[in-house]
């Protein structure tokens, strides 16, 4: 199989790019992986407050009250004044400020009103609110005791136990995965092999297929004793090679960068969305080779395909940005039905009935788009090579 | 008489409105250098690319080795070897690789192709050459690594389509001898070009094609036997009057004469002794000349008189 032989000579030519290719792409994937774990270390960090308080009221309910407060955040006395109030959040030496009135106390007791108020710092809105919100929530739980028949002191200490219990929360290897914001490395990872893959395609394959079909070279090679059927079938084997090729080691490398963050049904989707994108990849860069006439043209061809298949799909910038008439066009994309079922297989890994409806119908797609880019490069190929030598 | 082993009858080929090829035939011997002549444009190439089946036909059949070549004639294709006009080589591959590799197309047996592969690459000199990338070559070494990519697997019928183009010199005989002994161990050549010296040095018949119609065709000599006039003789006198001129018009061994710039020009007829004569005319009639000339006939001629224009026109 002399033809099989020299193309993947051809193709074994461009190893020094393709190792290239995977190195860029393994440092990305490692930045993004070191980036998510940073920013999931930090999600379910319990915020402290300074607080400044202003206790007029000095009862057992107003006291009982603060100490709840205690327990999470920082107190600090304020004098009770204007000024006094003003200088500390203008320092910013509190986040926000407690005013508990006079006869607090008697009046919760009484009708369960709660007359507090909150002040905040102009640059920590949120923080008078937050306190506020828990507030209420503690006096709601003492409110109840009471109703229940406790006295005032056990009402506020059962509250006060029953507001520090706290739950752990712990990720347990992508199963509690549910936000897009906390989506594992590897998403990253198999997402981006949609670009990797069409570049490497697109940058080795077609090179080669412009070096066979040069008019004199594949003149000289349907001259010979092989038959142009075997000479055919002998490029398209050297294709399928390489594709497999790229495809089981960009897959394997990513299966074991995962760190077991992929399950076994996610790992099998994953080897589907991936066979079925390269073969959408495979079938750009055959139309490619035969449209190109020379590495300068296959070079260009490249990278308009590559960065606006994957611009266009989702894989660089996220969907929601992409206004609704691009989103139209989006969708006619091999890269938009790929990013799409690698996000249903990460942000719903235990997958509906209707999910894997989804997931079936994007690999479908690129399957389609796949065997219409092949049609073309096939009427494409036989239409270069009814050449008019003179 | 040899076996024919191209035979081309009435091959009409259109390119829209231009007819390429205009009722064309030809019938190659087996042992031939057959030169096919004619001018950039004349229908060498497109004759050579119906033969092989690159290119369709309107019209006409084309026989090789006495059976009818189509597309899918790979039993014949497997016989032939073709140089094209354009160096058509791997510029991936060693020179070594691309004559292994073109040979392979053609023989299956691994060892046995290595052997002709080294076989080639001594007979058209690469040997030295045979790790260097096609790039590195210059153009004659590129030309001979393209006529060892054709010759590789010992064809016995080879077409080379201008393979001189563009060559210098030295690189020129080198390759011209190659294809006489290429022919001597038994290939049929088909030979293209508008090198009319190339095509009379080496070819045993010639063909001589224009606007896709084939002109003539025979031996060098035959062609020029075409011609009514034998050598031109060319004479630098600085004055020479009507009455001489008139006189020398008038010799027996004199088909035309005429005088200008400074040069009288004389077509002799066929005959032998035509310079000694028409010398002893000038110097019987103290008649003062310089430098004399004397050219046979050639195939431009032949050109000429057939259709009135230059072969390089």
């Amino acid at each position: 199989m002399p033809a099989f032989k020299l193309f993947l000579q051809i193709v074994n030519s461009k190893k020094y790019m393709i190792i290239l290719y995977y190195g860029i792409f393994l440092v990305i994937f490692l930045l993004i992986s070191g980036l998510t774990a940073q920013s999931a270390e930090g999600q379910y960090e319990e915020t402290s407050l300074n607080v400044g308080v202003i206790d007029r009221d000095h009862s057992l309910m107003s006291k009982g009250l603060l100490a709840f407060l205690d327990d999470s955040h920082t107190l600090t006395d304020i004098n009770d004044g204007k000024n006094a109030m003003q200088d500390a959040l203008y320092r910013q030496e509190v986040s926000c400020l407690l005013i508990i009135p006079k006869g607090f106390g008697l009046k919760f007791a009484s009708d369960g009103s709660i007359p507090l108020q909150s002040v905040s710092s102009p640059d920590n809105a949120q923080a008078g609110p937050l306190i506020t919100s828990q507030l209420n929530d503690y006096l709601g739980n003492v409110s109840a005791y009471m109703d229940a028949g406790s006295t005032e002191e056990e009402a506020l200490a059962s509250a006060r136990s029953l507001a520090s219990i706290r739950t752990d929360i712990a990720f347990q290897d992508g199963q509690q995965v549910t936000s897009q914001d906390q989506l594992p490395g590897s998403y990253y990872y198999f997402l981006f092999y949609s670009y990797i893959s069409l570049c490497i395609m697109l940058s080795c394959i077609c090179p080669v297929l412009v070096v066979f079909y040069q008019p004199d070279v594949y003149r000289r090679c349907i001259c010979s004793g092989t038959k142009l059927r075997a000479f055919n079938l002998q490029l398209a084997l050297g294709t399928l090679c390489f594709t497999l090729f790229l495809l089981i080691s960009l897959l394997t490398i990513g299966f074991v960068l995962s760190h077991g963050e992929v399950t076994f049904t996610q790992a099998g989707w994953i080897i589907l969305n991936a066979a079925a994108f390269t073969l959408c990849a495979t079938a750009l860069a055959c139309l490619c080779g035969y449209i190109a006439k020379n590495d300068m043209a296959v070079a260009g061809l490249a990278n308009t395909i590559a960065l606006s298949l994957c611009f266009l799909g989702g894989i660089f910038v996220p969907l929601e940005l992409i206004s609704s008439k691009v989103l139209a066009v989006s969708r006619l994309m091999p890269t938009y039905w790929y990013m799409t079922i690698n996000r249903i297989l990460f942000v719903n890994p235990d997958l509906t009935a209707a999910d894997t409806v989804h997931l079936w119908q994007g690999i479908g797609l690129q399957l389609g788009f796949a065997a219409a880019v092949f049609s073309i490069a096939l009427v494409v190929s036989r239409r270069r090579r009814q050449f008019t030598g003179r | 008489m040899e076996a024919s082993v191209v035979k081309v009858e009435n091959l009409v080929k259109r390119y829209k409105d231009l007819l390429a090829l205009d009722h064309f035939s030809l019938d190659i011997r087996e042992g031939e250098i057959f030169g096919l002549l004619g001018p950039n444009g004349s229908g060498k190439t497109t004759t050579i690319n119906c033969i092989l089946s690159l290119l369709t036909y309107d019209k006409g059949s084309i026989q090789v080795f006495g059976r009818p070549m189509k597309p899918d004639s790979y039993d014949l294709k497997q016989e032939i070897g073709v140089i094209q006009q354009n160096v058509a080589v791997f510029d991936e591959l060693t020179v070594y690789e691309n004559i292994y590799y073109f040979c392979s197309l053609y023989i299956a047996d691994k060892k046995r192709c290595r052997v002709l592969s080294e076989e080639a690459l001594e007979f058209t000199g690469l040997t030295e050459y045979r790790k260097f990338r096609p790039k590195k070559l210059s153009g004659g070494l590129l030309r001979r690594l393209n006529i060892a990519c054709g010759i590789a697997h010992k064809p016995k019928l080879l077409f080379m389509d201008e393979p001189t183009v563009a060559v210098d010199p030295q690189s020129r005989n080198k390759i011209l001898e190659g294809i006489q002994e290429l022919n001597k161990k038994g290939a049929t050549i088909v030979y293209t070009s508008h090198y009319m010296e190339e095509v009379e040095q080496i070819a045993t018949r010639i063909a001589i094609m224009d606007k896709g119609r084939m002109l003539a065709v025979g031996t060098a000599e035959e062609l020029k036997s075409m011609i009514p006039a034998g050598e031109t003789v060319r004479i630098h006198m600085l004055e020479l009057d009507d009455r001489h001129l008139s006189a020398i018009r008038g010799l027996d061994c004199v088909f035309s004469a005429d005088y200008r710039d400074e040069d009288l020009i004389i077509q002799c007829t066929r005959g032998r002794h035509n310079l000694m004569r028409i010398l002893e005319y000038l110097t019987s009639h103290d008649l003062i000349f310089g430098e004399v000339y004397s050219q046979l006939p050639t195939l431009n001629d032949v050109f000429l008189e057939i259709t009135g224009k230059q072969l390089r026109d």
